[in-house]
């Protein structure tokens, strides 16, 4: 059957001087994918690649990094991401007659210090859906729609967003729902 | 229980959401999602999670609905001081000017969404999982990401089915 797993000296098997550790293997070591616990942290080989590694990974980083099959790493964990700390809609009161303008907001206790990224869209409503700051114009070049949607810290830790409408028509604007997506930055 | 929150006017038309929230400790750290259900059943107050202008009141709902909650207006019950949504009464929408564009009314059809039945749709559900394994409820509650489709009565309505394109993928097609 051959050897399944070992633990103690791994240079056998891994070609790295003093490589100690503990492998453990479906098959016969050595060939297809086997995992290796070492003093560098958890790996996964594969066809003789190092397919993920948690650990050191390289310059001195520790983290998670992966590589497909064709050997280039696709998650190296030295980026920071973007992640969804809050998310949910709110919609500014209608707009009986212009020029007007309404807005709403809400203070989400986020935690987060400083100002957060985020998105937002408009539900159009007709199918469509737009980004949070859009405008509409007229043929002379006038704005005479503008929806938008800001965010600030408000109390050192909460985040407010607000969403807001503008328009010069004489009939009004119906408010329609914004969606907000506020973001904390961290690490994958 | 994982739920969303739904503010609501005097009116009890809906006025925001919020489909979660991150809980994070002093240091930054996140430490999980925040449970608005276990804190409004021990009596803590919503406005402890978030303020929304314009609103008498915010409470949870056990769905996603996405924006098609604007669609409906909140009923409440219970006594004071612990009242709960107990449905969604859909109420549709009037005609709507949107940048120009006429849009129009989308009518009441009274369709309710109860809490009690979507309560007891969840219950069995886990009722009927196998042992120590999870139950899927998307199908019943939709999700934060992935609201429910609801047809113009406000009912939930069934996806159609995904169909991925014949394309190859990498590493796994030749």
């Amino acid at each position: 059957m051959g050897v399944r797993a070992h633990l103690g000296k791994l240079t056998a098997y891994s070609g790295i001087a003093n490589d100690y550790g503990l492998l453990v293997k479906r098959g016969m070591v050595g060939e297809g994918t086997q995992t290796t616990i070492d003093d560098n942290g958890l790996a996964v080989t594969s066809g003789g690649v190092e397919r993920v590694r948690v650990g050191a990974i390289g310059g001195g980083d520790y983290g998670l990094k992966v590589v497909n099959a064709g050997a280039t790493v696709i998650i190296d964990g030295t980026s920071n991401m973007f992640k969804i700390a809050a998310t949910g809609t709110l919609t500014p009161p209608d707009i009986s007659a212009g020029p007007a303008e309404t807005s709403t907001n809400v203070t989400l206790s986020t935690g987060l210090t400083s100002t957060p990224a985020y998105l937002g869209f408009l539900n159009y409503g007709d199918g469509r859906t737009l980004p949070y700051e859009t405008s509409n114009w007229l043929g002379d070049g006038v704005m005479i729609d503008f929806y938008a949607m800001m965010i600030t810290v408000v109390n050192t830790n909460q985040t407010k967003v607000t969403a807001e409408m503008k328009t010069r028509r004489a009939g009004g604007l119906s408010g329609i729902p914004y969606r907000y997506f506020v973001f904390r930055e961290a690490a994958f | 229980m994982l739920t969303m929150l739904v503010a609501y006017d005097a009116d009890g038309d809906v006025v925001a959401t919020l489909d979660h929230l991150v809980a994070t400790d002093e240091a930054g750290y996140v430490i999980g999602l925040v449970d608005f259900d276990a804190h409004e059943l021990t009596g803590g107050e919503l406005t402890d999670v978030w303020q929304v202008a314009g609103a008498v009141g915010s409470k949870t709902w056990p769905e996603w609905i996405g924006g098609r909650v604007y669609d409906f207006r909140v009923e409440l019950t219970g006594p004071p001081g612990a009242k709960r949504i107990s449905a969604l009464v859909h109420v549709g929408h009037p005609v709507r000017t949107v940048g120009g564009i006429l849009l129009p009314a989308l009518p009441a059809s009274g369709h309710r969404r109860e809490r009690a039945a979507i309560e007891a749709a969840i219950a069995q559900r886990i009722e009927a999982a196998a042992e120590g394994q999870p139950a899927d409820i998307r199908d019943i509650v939709g999700g934060p990401d992935r609201p429910l489709l609801l047809d113009d009565k406000g009912r939930t309505a069934l996806r159609l089915p995904v169909v991925r394109p014949a394309l190859p993928i990498v590493g796994l097609t030749r």
